[in-house]
């Protein structure tokens, strides 16, 4: 008997401490809640305020933020503190619940026995979920909504960079492409960005003026004709060159055809001296006072040299133009680029496939046996084509020469009002020259 | 001087000879179970009581019925407006006696364990304040001679709501020697039924004494025993004080409870406690003595009684507002089904 009174004794004051700690832990939330409220309108203000100033570091921030809230945390917990409530209040307020008759406090004093323990009793306070929660996701909501809300920055905005136009950007591509393969000597190269900086020194709000635009495109146009001849110049001074080599290894060629060759190789090294792009150093200095007469003299070894040194300083100057799909270098001899070599293993003719074959795809010749001259005339396709899928008008080969005219053809001058195409018997003597569009409308009239 | 706690034999005891008086006022009173419950708490809590009620209701049986079931002097007064102080207290009256002719008091009704004062409210003022003094002092004075009242003293007084004129109603301040004020209510016709089946008029309804002097002095004291938890006593603190005009659940009153109302609203409290066999008084004993205890108590202001506020109205707002623990709980928390 004895013992169930105390278990009952026990029981109900495990209950009352139990209700004592909800109760206060509602009062802690209570004051917590309150004192959020106000922390979330601050930061809110506070992060706007930051954004608004374009001075918001995220990551103090949200570290300030958490800090606020845990010192709320603590006031909260000392809110709690004075609000404590005693043991027998809550007590007061269990029997009270329980309709128990004031028992409990009358046990308490020693007065009658403690009510018999109840199983499975909740206790007669349950949360406000609903209130809690909204306070704390409308904390939560204002934070992230002074974090995410789009705000204009009254900081001034960063200076607007204005690029200079795209021909000028091509243009100095092309020159930092020539500086870096040392393609051109650095004094053509500077003198062309000399000018490209005379039109940049106007503001930058002018360059796409209109006449800044047109001056911008001139000098494009200039630089590109430039490095087309400069490209041109260097391909005829290479054949020439090459051509010598040959002829002095053994190949043979009439005096006539070596003269021509050795002139040849004179204009392209005049043509590039003189031109506004100049060949590298090297090549500078070897054709310097090249003389046609001593052209004759130079043995093989010589004159393959200088190919060489040609076609290093084209080599350079491909590479470095080989991202540069405006310039048209089509009606140079290909090969320049590592992908094209095309060449076996010991670098001599085409490739003849195999695992250990070159790098690139072998040379497409037309002819029905290649060169061996290395004369670099008309064997090779302009770029890989699928012959499987060649379209008309694509084009297959360039071949350096005279066109070939059939003179027969040539009827002399036309007189005004002389039928420009007699008709032969039974060829059709109209031509509809007619559009579309307007046969059609003849179709309507005539209909 | 602290008194001895109750024990569960006393409760027991008590709870025997108290039903045993509730079954005799049964026999005596047809379907009025709460005014017997009631009338048995006020003589247990030692207070005198106020019936309100229609004439014919049963207040005068209800009085005779107590008397001899609890076997007590029972007298009953039919106040009039020429009734003198005198007539109630006694009189001196002149007498020849051995030492001469001498004054010798001739006590009146009130010396009597219980008094019946039927239509209190027709005598005159003069007269009410003797019986009033009687009922408080529990003694009368005359010619400067003190002659104490039998005990135990009970006075059940009666009014009727209607036929006000010419009549004197009660002072506040006589109303407060009252511990209850109960309504005496119309009996329904189910209980009519029986009153028309087992009574006869003339014919006085048998009632057998259940309960000896001693008896209810012992009951009496065991009242005095059951215990009074502090929380309860703030708990009656608080309701009286929330009926002081100016606080904030008085609105519509314009006096508020004494604290005879707190004394009385405890003695009641464990009468109630000791009637239910409990060892100590509660809120609900409270609760359910508060009616009974301040409707006489309180004075609503003219407003109040234009908007037909009455006392129970008010009563019932602040037993329902007065929490039993006066710390509000938390907004977070909400009161869950139990």
């Amino acid at each position: 008997m004895a013992s169930q009174q105390q278990a009952d004794e026990r029981f109900w004051r495990q209950t009352v401490h139990r209700f004592s700690r909800r109760i206060h832990f509602g009062w802690w939330l209570d004051a917590f809640l309150n004192l959020t409220i106000p922390i979330a309108l601050l930061a809110t203000g506070v992060i706007l305020a930051l954004r608004w100033s374009a001075a918001l570091p995220i990551r103090p921030t949200l570290a300030t933020l958490a800090a606020t809230t845990l010192l709320a945390a603590l006031a909260a917990l000392w809110r709690m503190q004075q609000r404590r409530e005693p043991l027998t209040a809550t007590q007061v307020r269990l029997e009270d619940a329980f309709h128990l008759r004031t028992r409990l406090s009358a046990a308490a004093a020693g007065v009658g026995d403690w009510p018999p323990a109840r199983a499975d009793l909740r206790l007669p306070v349950a949360f406000r979920p609903n209130r809690s929660l909204a306070m704390a996701l409308f904390c939560v909501a204002m934070v992230v909504a002074a974090l995410r809300v789009p705000i204009s920055s009254t900081a001034p905005a960063p200076p607007r960079l204005i690029e200079p136009p795209t021909a000028l950007q091509e243009v100095q591509n092309w020159l930092d492409n020539l500086k870096k393969e040392q393609a051109a000597s650095e004094t053509s190269v500077e003198e062309i960005e000399q000018k490209m900086a005379e039109l940049l020194q106007r503001p930058a709000q002018n360059w796409y003026e209109h006449a800044s635009l047109e001056a911008a495109d001139h000098l494009r146009e200039l630089t590109a004709q430039d490095l087309q001849q400069f490209a041109q110049n260097l391909a005829d001074a290479e054949r020439a060159a090459n051509a010598l080599a040959a002829a002095a290894a053994g190949a043979g060629l009439p005096q006539a055809a070596n003269d021509a060759l050795s002139q040849q190789l004179q204009q392209a090294a005049q043509a590039m001296h003189s031109g506004s792009l100049q060949p590298n150093s090297d090549l500078a200095e070897a054709l310097k006072g090249l003389d046609p007469d001593q052209l004759a003299g130079l043995s093989p070894e010589q004159l393959k040299e200088l190919s060489n040194q040609i076609g290093q300083n084209a080599q350079a100057l491909q590479e470095a133009l080989k991202n540069s799909p405006s310039l048209d270098f089509s009606h140079l001899p290909e090969g320049r680029s590592k992908d094209s070599e095309g060449e076996g293993k010991d670098g001599k003719g085409p490739g003849r496939g195999g695992i250990d074959r070159g790098p690139g795809t072998a040379p497409v010749t037309l002819d029905a046996q290649a060169t061996e001259l290395n004369s670099q005339q008309g064997e090779m396709l302009k770029r890989p084509l699928d012959l499987q899928r060649i379209a008309t008008g694509d084009a297959l080969s360039i071949t350096d020469g005279a066109a070939k005219i059939d003179p027969t053809t040539y009827q002399g001058t036309q007189q005004s009002g002389a039928a420009a195409s007699p008709g032969d018997g039974g060829s059709a003597v109209w031509q509809n020259t007619l559009l579309p569009a307007e046969r059609e409308t003849l179709k309507r009239f005539f209909k | 001087m602290s008194l001895q706690s109750l024990t569960d034999a006393d409760a027991a005891a008590a709870a025997t000879h108290i039903n045993q008086l509730r079954q005799a006022m049964r026999q005596v009173l047809f379907g009025q179970d709460d005014l017997i419950e009631n009338v048995i708490t006020g003589l247990l809590a030692r207070g005198h009581i106020l019936l309100e009620g229609l004439p014919g209701l049963g207040k005068t049986e209800l009085v005779k019925g107590l008397s001899k079931a609890l076997g007590l002097e029972a007298k009953r007064v039919q106040f009039t407006p020429d009734l003198l102080p005198g007539d109630i207290t006694g009189n001196p009256m002149l007498q020849e006696t051995d030492a001469g002719r001498r004054f010798v008091f001739q006590p009146g009704p009130l010396f009597a364990n219980l008094v019946l004062a039927d239509e209190i409210n027709r005598a005159s003022p003069k007269t009410q304040s003797a019986l009033l003094e009687a009922m408080q002092e529990r003694r009368v004075t005359v010619m400067g001679e003190t002659h104490p009242l039998p005990n135990p003293f009970f006075v059940l007084a009666t009014q009727n709501p209607i036929e006000l004129e010419g009549t004197y109603p009660l002072p506040e301040a006589q109303l407060d020697r009252f511990l209850f004020k109960l309504d005496v209510r119309a009996n329904d016709a189910e209980t009519l039924e029986k009153i028309v089946l087992h009574r006869e008029i003339g014919v006085e309804p048998e009632c057998h004494q259940v309960l000896s002097q001693t008896e209810l002095g012992q009951l009496l004291d065991f009242v005095r025993r059951v215990f009074m938890p502090v929380p309860v006593a703030n708990f009656i603190a608080r309701l009286v004080h929330s009926t002081q005009p100016g606080q904030p659940l008085a609105e519509g009153l314009q006096y508020g409870a004494s604290p005879r109302a707190a004394l009385a609203l405890a003695a009641a409290a464990k009468a109630r406690a000791l009637i239910g066999s409990r060892l100590n008084a509660s809120y609900e004993d409270v609760r359910e003595v508060a009616p009974a205890v301040l409707r006489h108590r309180l004075l609503l202001d003219y407003r109040a009684k234009l908007e037909g506020l009455t006392p129970d109205l008010v009563i019932a707002r602040l037993i329902e507002q007065v929490p039993a623990q006066n710390a509000p709980l938390p907004t977070s928390l909400k009161a869950a089904k139990i």
